[in-house]
């Protein structure tokens, strides 16, 4: 099946394009001179003020905003998008080697890698931030950091990127821009060019917001809660621009997967026989399209109230407007996170136990329910500010979400039921994922109760409480992923006996640092501290050995599949047996996927006979 | 296919990955071929999707008026500027716009350019005429009156910019010969943001001046 707007082996139309400096330098050029440009037509000419600075926060604004489209249009969407927009013919050579990674692609497989390096660089680089603040925590007093603000700037800079350029991005634009145009028999997205300029802002956003103390500190964190804000130094400024680009990003990906699951599908791939993975994907870019613009526009108000500066959410307005536009996304965020996590288990478990998914419905009855129910909880975050019959209608549907989250974890279970599993790497994290959220569901139940959420509020309760529902379900799924499609992204397998060490040491490292941050914010340990009392020192000193060797474990596991990825023992096309579409295919990054379109005979999932699940179809079967 | 790849050596991946099964440049101007029942299908639900996922940063503008209740109209606000003249200019358009689409169709295409051209110079003088009131508008930092009017028009000025460059590029593409009556999606699609734009604007419009 033929994507609509990019269609890439007609001869006829092919020209070859001049050459060009690699676009990748290109691109950072024209994104100096963008910055340079605009930052000196505000501050010097149209808001020139004596004896101000050449960056102010006015013109800081407008500069990135040049910076990104130099950025942008250096790259490739001059070439791939703009130019062909005004009519002229498309020049634009994609070499098929290495360099085709570091310039803008229509190729969803390129794109998907571009994603999935984009969105771990933004894991690592927040990691390392997480690794400074234990680094801090060791000690009662102030040590690592000159000023608490500093620490708190850090604090937010490790939400900020964790939130939006790993947690929101990695399963979506990373895994679903490469997987889920093969799992559903087709050659392409649907708007290649939409999820070619979505990758290309995810860097600008981590780097945006990785240089905001560049500007100032800023001491809200991932919340950018207003007007706190606006008393803050100038690095908030680059925390609503990263996280502009970072969410644009995702919404961008978001449309065009949920356009490729509708319209892409193979003959035969109806509605009940689409992959879990695929349904989890949907959900969460539903979720994605319908909150990420509106909390692009509570950023926008909130970064005008900044650089104007306005009285919004201060003078007109109370912070609580802030509180609650933010929160409406802030809990369907979690979800947009974890629904995809929910649907690799149950994609995972029946090929690694060769058994047939078990209640399929009902695992997307689940997905879909919990979709539904993630826009009524969020004000839960707020108990502080409410009174008790305001609470009660929250308290009770975030009680309720837990039901439909439940048959996630009844799929699986009774999928593994009597089956002969295989205790492979992928299988191992996908019960660490179980278990982590399982902690992380309970703790989540009981601050759904406000006598409990009262007391605990504002406490390393609530962060271990998070961290067991974001690392423990979706890093880990992530983890399980990310081994068991290896085969299929690299052509290699890794070394299970590393794989099976990588997967215990994190799992042993993450359950002693997040299981002990439970119990700090019951003894009384405050978040968003770099100060705290003595007798908290032994616990915190422990939790930072542990998170250290979190860190280690992370970097070991990347180790690991880098390295296996250009040296593991080639593999064969499909190791684990799977039915699903994408191991019917063995096209890499630059290669059709189906030289003969699929043809879908029956559903993924059922192991109970061998009988074949595709036929390729000549072309003119394919509607 | 699966089969056929079996268990392979290595030299057989590194050759695998290295095949060339595309060529060179990546596509092509995949606007001058005519697009089937279903590829206009996902087209409009493409638009559909855009025009939903758009519409929600005006619910919340719409939405956080009312908190900031009193303070959202300056005192001195023009009902012209910044207000009825850029919602006649945008509903013009819709006019033109609309016209040029069904011009194409009927085999067109300089009733196409020249309606879409006059959209375009509607939007640029509905971008100068919400613009105006922000360059006048008292910034006095002590003052809170019409703050979330002013972010308003700012709205109103980045999206009828994106559409006027949107139906810009309708012409440029039509002189080329790039559409014709059977290529019509092109400015179908630039018609329906033109719309959803001038639509938004006059909720907006209303909901904070008049309502």
């Amino acid at each position: 099946m033929s994507s609509t707007f990019a269609q890439p082996s007609d001869a006829q139309f092919l020209r070859r394009g001049r050459r060009i400096m690699p676009p990748v330098v290109r691109g950072l050029l024209w994104a100096a001179i963008g910055f340079f440009i605009l930052n000196t037509l505000v501050s010097e000419v149209l808001d020139r003020t004596p004896f101000a600075p050449y960056v102010t926060k006015l013109s800081v604004t407008f500069g990135w905003a040049g910076a990104t489209c130099g950025w942008l249009l250096g790259v490739g969407a001059w070439e791939l998008v703009v130019k062909p927009y005004f009519g002229y013919p498309v020049e634009w050579e994609v070499p098929n080697d290495w360099r085709r990674y570091f310039m803008m692609s229509l190729d969803h497989k390129v794109i998907g890698m571009q994603y999935m390096v984009s969105s771990v660089s933004g894991f690592f680089i927040a990691g390392f931030a997480a690794m400074w603040m234990r680094l801090e925590l060791m000690n009662a007093g102030l040590w690592a950091f000159p000023t608490p603000n500093a620490y708190l700037s850090t604090v937010g800079i490790h939400g900020t990127i964790m939130m939006f350029s790993f947690g929101t991005v990695m399963l979506v634009g990373g895994f679903g821009n490469f997987l889920i145009p093969l799992m559903i028999g087709s050659n392409s997205s649907a708007f290649p060019r939409v999820s070619a300029i979505s990758q290309w802002l995810l860097p600008v956003g981590i780097i945006t917001v990785a240089l905001s103390p560049m500007l100032g500190t800023w001491t809200t964190g991932w919340r950018g809660y207003a007007p706190l804000a606006q008393q803050d130094p100038n690095g908030i400024v680059f925390y609503y621009l990263g996280v502009f680009a970072m969410t644009t990003s995702s919404l961008l990906v978001s449309i065009n997967l949920t356009a490729t699951i509708l319209f892409q599908r193979a003959k035969g791939l109806t509605w009940n026989r689409i992959p879990m993975y695929a349904w989890g994907i949907l959900a969460a870019s539903l979720l994605n399209i319908i909150w990420l613009p509106e909390i692009q526009m509570t950023f926008v108000l909130a970064l005008v109230s900044n650089i104007v500066p306005l009285p919004m959410f201060a003078q007109i307005g109370t912070p609580l407007t802030y509180m609650e536009v933010f929160w409406l996304f802030g809990h369907p965020e979690v979800y947009i996170v974890v629904v995809p996590a929910f649907a690799l288990w149950q994609e995972i478990l029946p090929v690694m136990g060769q058994k047939t998914l078990f209640a399929r419905a009902w695992g997307i009855l689940g997905l879909v329910f919990v979709m539904m129910f993630s826009g009524l909880v969020w004000a839960h975050h707020m108990f502080t500010n409410m009174r008790n019959d305001q609470m009660l209608p929250f308290s009770f549907f975030t009680e309720m979400i837990s039901i439909p989250t439940g048959f996630a974890f009844l799929v699986s279970l009774g999928t593994v039921w009597k089956s002969k599993l295989r205790l492979t790497t992928p299988t191992l994290l996908v019960f660490m994922s179980m278990f982590n959220f399982l902690i992380g569901g309970v703790t989540g139940v009981m601050l759904a109760d406000p006598v409990i959420n009262l007391q605990t509020h504002d406490t390393f309760f609530v962060v271990g409480h998070f961290h067991y529902t974001i690392i423990g379900a979706m890093v880990f799924s992530f983890m399980a992923a990310g081994y068991y499609w290896l085969p299929r992204f690299s052509g290699r397998m890794y070394n299970e006996a590393l794989g099976r060490l990588g997967a215990i040491w994190v799992f042993v490292a993450f359950n002693g640092a997040f299981g002990q941050f439970l119990l700090l914010g019951l003894r009384g340990m405050n978040r968003w501290v770099p100060v705290y009392p003595k007798y908290l020192q032994g616990m915190n000193f422990e939790v930072s050995l542990f998170a250290f060797l979190l860190g280690l474990g992370f970097l070991f596991n990347l180790i690991h599949i880098v390295w296996m990825w250009r040296r593991g023992k080639p593999a064969d096309a499909n190791p684990w047996h799977s039915k699903t579409l994408e191991w019917q295919s063995t096209s890499m990054p630059g290669e059709t996927n189906f030289v003969s379109p699929p043809k879908v005979l029956t559903g993924f999932y059922d192991y109970s006979d061998d009988s074949p699940v595709w036929k390729a179809t000549p072309p003119k079967e394919v509607s | 296919m699966a089969d056929e790849f079996a268990i392979v050596e290595d030299h057989e991946i590194q050759s695998a990955t290295s095949r060339t099964h595309k060529p060179l440049v990546e596509t092509h101007h995949r606007a001058v071929l005519e697009l089937s029942n279903r590829e206009w299908r996902l087209g409009n639900f493409g638009n559909a999707l855009y025009v939903i996922s758009q519409a929600i940063p005006y619910f919340v503008l719409m939405n956080v008026r009312w908190m900031m209740a009193g303070s959202y109209v300056p005192a001195d606000v023009s009902r012209w500027l910044g207000g009825l003249w850029p919602t006649i200019f945008l509903a013009l358009g819709i006019l033109f716009t609309w016209i040029g689409v069904g011009a194409i169709r009927a085999g067109k295409p300089g009733t196409l350019q020249w309606t879409f051209l006059v959209s375009a110079l509607l939007g640029v003088a509905a971008i100068v005429t919400l613009f105006v009131p922000l360059r006048i508008h008292s910034w006095d930092v002590m003052s809170h009156f019409g703050s979330i009017y002013v972010v308003c028009l700012g709205v109103a000025i980045f999206y009828t910019t994106l559409t006027t460059i949107v139906v810009l590029g309708v012409v440029f593409r039509t002189a080329a010969g790039l559409i014709g009556p059977k290529t019509t999606f092109g400015p179908h699609s630039a018609a329906i943001m033109w719309t959803f734009n001038a639509i938004a604007w006059f909720a907006l419009y209303v909901t904070l001046d008049l309502v």
